[in-house]
């Protein structure tokens, strides 16, 4: 993909983020004004990057909502949920194309009806507006000023003399009109004939046909549908115009065009007949000047001269703002490029001295005067009509930003006290400085780079680890203590390094919590209203930070817990009032860190989970026996929510019922060995509590042995290591247990789980090396032969077939070389 | 070689203009808002300035007042928006501009406008 586009997407993906965020914000504050004109800057600003691409469907979505926030920051239109609604779905549908451009490339043509579906709704609530506020002009009002402007723009289509002939019949005082018929699109099926309406009128100078959308491809096309805009000019009255089109007023916009207008597009190279004063001087200067511009191309020419009659322009606005002196070097500078392309140097002397004297006079007459001698008398006929629109008292008014203020005839040397005069004068620099700066200090990176960094440190760790080895060989093997010693001191520089690395890179990979959170208050407002139901949402400790890959494989438990608390937890507002609760439902969704761990809760006060009623379900399902039924206890109950296949929902709804249950929801979590708990109380709500770890980049492992084999277990599952006497060891029916500080732990055989025909090993003292950890049901001891100590490794998850055997957590490649399996024990026992 | 100042608060049109500029051997230098423009011109002018209108903090126009009003070179400036309303037009060579282009502007359109301005600029 070019670059371009790339940093369009990644672009596109901000500002989109950032639309909805405020679109949500400001449902809380719909007057923000503040809110409103950034949001009207970021829409601005998309639309304006679209532009330089060749998407229609998105450009014009994003124009008509830019229109349509134009309308809201007027204070024509108020900011309802409505508007929000179809303001959010028109970005879903930016952000959709965004999607599709970046895995197609490009945007695929059956978009095009629902760009121009969304498109006519955001028109539609528009013109609402403004046919609502003046009855007087109906329908026409609103597009009125863009066809004046559309029209001024599309006369330069119009051939020269035809131009000229209108010019000329304006001035012997006939009505000229400017006309755009846009036919309905299903105007062949009224008996319309637009194009014989349109070589019917009277009086028609010259017409055009358009397409009013690109044309679809040939197959989409659809042939009896009109596609057609036309726009002709004609000499009769407006009357005669309404007569003739009346069937189609609707359709027809009439511009009436003065001589002024006429004039001012009519292109600088064609002479104009009219102006007939000094025609012979003129055209000696024209020599002259095709003379001067012979090195130019037409169009080069016509560039200069644009500009040169821009710094008329400016040179003739008002002098009466502090900037005047900038000003006036600005336009000389422009002027003097200018001279130079003409070939003109020689003229550029009398220009400085000009400006100097501009400067000292304070006022720009110098300069207008070295202008005209120069080059404007070249151009004195078309520039005529340029400066004829001049700077009228009002128009400076209009002007909000710039204040009328004293003259600073040597206020000169202004940079130093920039910021504060900025302050005074626009009110606009905001006084930290450095924010800007550190904006641009931010670096975006690629994820794929940072994955490689990870990885590349995590060979480091190992490799570091290959040292102590290393040493041990040295002395063990070779026999050499003092190269043994110093292997050992350099591995300890070593390690800290590492360490210090890894730390850093780690910190490279945290993102804040908030890159999920900020999703929220869109899902809970649109999943609220489809549930009818009022919901107040809380989030705090958006700041804490976690890795990017736990963050993110948070993302769709956390949704799923969302959906079922205003699903199956917040009462629709009757039955909470019935309940004496406030007919808003709450839900806090809060993040916390707790030493190496992240904790969410996510707390609702609906109306809890019942437990009689979880049991009787799991019980129907078969997921529990008529004997657990008995003593399972109310909390054994709600976590009975997350075993496989259990739904409590009575029906499935739209929201949460999608066959997913809360069972995916846990092993979501755990996957990156996060834990999830719930508490719930019947009638007053639920709270499920995910802890996760900061990072999984590390895995600490213990390392066990079983039949002469070495096995890695994460010590975040290791509850404790105890040895016990074979003599302690007792069985109930077939199983065998033993009691440990009066509590009884399973035991279970590695060997065994392995399917290892080996029985364990005791050790010297006919002591069993058990391995306390954590399941599913509480906590259990594995039997191993021997345990030895702790590493950091990189776990590598089970690839290919080998990922379906749960009882593996994964593989890790210790100091030595060799490769260590590690174990899952929830999975095994 | 002749420097240029891209002014725009949207990276896709600041690298869309930093590349056809830098394809005519410009030195094509980026700011994200007005007072990060001011700050690099203040350190060392530049030859063109290629202004946006809607930035945040400091806008096109109060960009071009505050530049037109330091002690350094005044290169012409080029405001560049999607508006194409005769006022802000009017608006934005009030405040200094001396050319106005419209979005998207074409790379042809612009290396025309750059080439003929950037000719040389007094001290």
């Amino acid at each position: 993909m070019n670059p371009l586009l790339e940093q369009f997407l990644i672009e596109s993906r901000d500002f989109l983020q950032g639309i909805g965020e405020k679109l949500i914000q400001l449902e809380s504050a719909p007057d923000d004004e503040t809110l409103i004109n950034e949001l009207f800057r970021l829409v601005h600003t998309l639309k304006g990057n679209s532009g330089l691409f060749d998407f229609p469907e998105m450009t014009r979505v994003l124009h008509a909502s830019e229109d349509l926030l134009d309308t809201v920051r007027a204070g024509r239109i108020a900011y309802t949920r409505e508007l929000a609604d179809l303001l959010l779905d028109a970005m879903d549908f930016v952000s959709m194309l965004c999607d599709e451009i970046e895995t197609e490339g490009t945007i695929k043509l059956d978009h095009a009806e629902q760009s121009s579906r969304l498109t006519a709704s955001i028109r539609e609530l528009i013109e609402d507006v403004d046919s609502g506020n003046s009855t007087a002009e109906i329908s026409e009002s609103s597009n009125k000023e863009e066809v004046q402007f559309n029209s001024i723009e599309k006369l330069s289509i119009i051939p020269d003399d035809i131009r000229t002939e209108a010019y000329r019949m304006v001035m012997e005082g006939k009505d000229i009109h400017y006309i755009q018929y846009s036919p309905s699109e299903e105007c062949f099926y009224q008996g319309e004939d637009p194009f014989y309406l349109v070589r019917q009128i009277s009086g028609l100078l010259w017409h055009d046909i358009s397409c009013r959308q690109p044309w679809p491809s040939l197959q989409e096309m659809d042939a009896y549908l009109c596609n057609l805009v036309f726009t002709m000019l004609v000499a009769c009255s407006r009357e005669e115009i309404a007569e003739h089109f009346r069937y189609v007023m609707d359709q027809v916009e009439i511009v009436a065009l003065s001589s002024h207008e006429l004039e001012a597009i009519s292109s600088g190279q064609g002479a104009n007949p009219f102006s007939s004063e000094n025609q012979t001087t003129e055209v000696a200067y024209e020599e002259k000047s095709q003379r001067d511009f012979v090195s130019l191309s037409d169009a080069e020419r016509e560039l200069v001269k644009e500009i040169v009659t821009i710094q008329h322009e400016i040179l003739s606005l008002p002098d009466d703002v502090e900037w005047f002196q900038g000003r006036l070097k600005a336009v000389a500078n422009t002027l003097s490029a200018c001279c130079v392309k003409m070939g003109k140097k020689d003229a550029i002397p009398e220009l400085e001295s000009s400006l100097k004297e501009a400067i000292s006079i304070y006022n720009s007459e110098p300069l207008l005067a070295w202008l005209e001698k120069h080059i404007m008398a070249t151009y004195r006929s078309e520039v005529k009509q340029l400066t004829g629109k001049e700077v009228t008292e009002k128009e400076i008014k209009d002007e909000p930003v710039i204040q009328v203020s004293p003259v600073h005839p040597q206020g000169c040397n202004r940079q130093k006290e920039f910021v504060n005069s900025g302050n005074k004068t626009t009110g606009k620099i905001p006084a930290p400085r450095t924010e800007a700066r550190l904006a641009s200090r931010i670096l975006k990176v690629d994820q794929r780079k940072i994955d490689r960094l990870m990885n590349l440190i995590g060979e480091m760790v190992v490799s570091k680890n290959a040292l102590p080895y290393l040493a041990s060989k040295a002395e063990d093997v070779y026999g050499i203590r003092e190269l043994s010693r110093e292997i050992k001191s350099h591995y300890s520089v070593i390690n800290r390094i590492v360490e210090e690395m890894q730390d850093a890179i780690m910190q490279v990979r945290m993102v804040p919590v908030a890159s999920v959170f900020q999703r929220f208050p869109r899902l809970v407002r649109d999943i609220a209203n489809k549930l009818c139901k009022e919901v107040e949402l809380i989030i705090e400790g958006e700041d804490t930070e976690a890795d990017k890959n736990i963050i993110e494989s948070l993302a769709d438990p956390l949704i799923h817990i969302i959906r079922n608390s205003l699903d199956h937890g917040i009462e629709p507002p009757e039955e909470r009032i019935k309940a004496g609760k406030s007919a808003k439902g709450r839900l806090i969704i809060r993040a916390t860190q707790e030493s190496d761990r992240v904790v969410i809760e996510i707390s609702d006060d609906g109306r809890g989970i019942d437990p009689a009623h979880i049991k009787l379900k799991a019980y129907e399902k078969g997921i529990i026996d008529e004997a657990t039924l008995e003593h399972i206890t109310d909390q054994e109950a709600i976590n009975l929510i997350m075993a496989a296949g259990f739904s409590t929902a009575e029906t499935v709804s739209d929201l949460s019922g999608r066959g997913v249950g809360m069972d995916v929801v846990r092993s979501a979590v755990e996957k990156v060995k996060g834990e999830i708990q719930i508490a719930s109380e019947k009638g007053k709500g639920t709270r499920i509590t995910l802890s996760l770890p900061l990072s999984m980049a590390v895995t600490n492992v213990m390392i066990v042995q079983s039949d002469g084999r070495k096995f890695g277990v994460p010590m975040d599952m290791v509850v404790e290591t105890v040895r016990v006497a074979q003599h302690d060891v007792s069985a109930i029916k077939d199983k065998k247990i033993t009691v440990l500080r009066n509590r009884v732990i399973p035991l279970f055989n590695l060997n065994d789980l392995l399917g290892i025909n080996m029985p364990q090993r005791l050790n010297d003292d006919g002591e069993l090396a058990v391995l306390v950890v954590k399941t599913y049901s509480g906590n259990a001891g594995i039997v191993v032969d021997e345990f030895y100590e702790t590493t950091d490794i990189i776990l590598k998850p089970m690839e290919g077939i080998l990922a379906g055997i749960r009882a593996y957590a994964g593989t890790a490649l210790l100091g030595d070389g060799s490769v260590l399996i590690v174990l899952n024990p929830k999975e095994l026992v | 070689m002749k420097r240029i100042l891209v002014i725009d608060d949207a990276a896709t049109v600041r690298m869309y203009h930093k590349s056809i500029l830098q394809s005519e051997g410009y030195e094509v230098e980026e700011s994200i808002n007005g007072i990060e423009a001011i700050e690099k011109a203040l350190q060392n002018p530049f030859d063109i300035y290629i202004v946006d209108i809607n930035m945040p903090k400091l806008d096109g126009y109060g960009f071009l007042k505050e530049l037109r009003e330091l002690d350094i070179p005044q290169a012409p400036a080029i405001m560049v928006s999607t508006e194409s309303d005769e006022m802000d037009k009017k608006k934005a060579f009030v405040c200094g501009a001396n050319y106005y282009l419209i979005k998207p502007v074409k790379p042809e359109q612009l290396t025309a406008v750059v080439k003929l301005l950037i000719g040389e600029v007094r001290q």
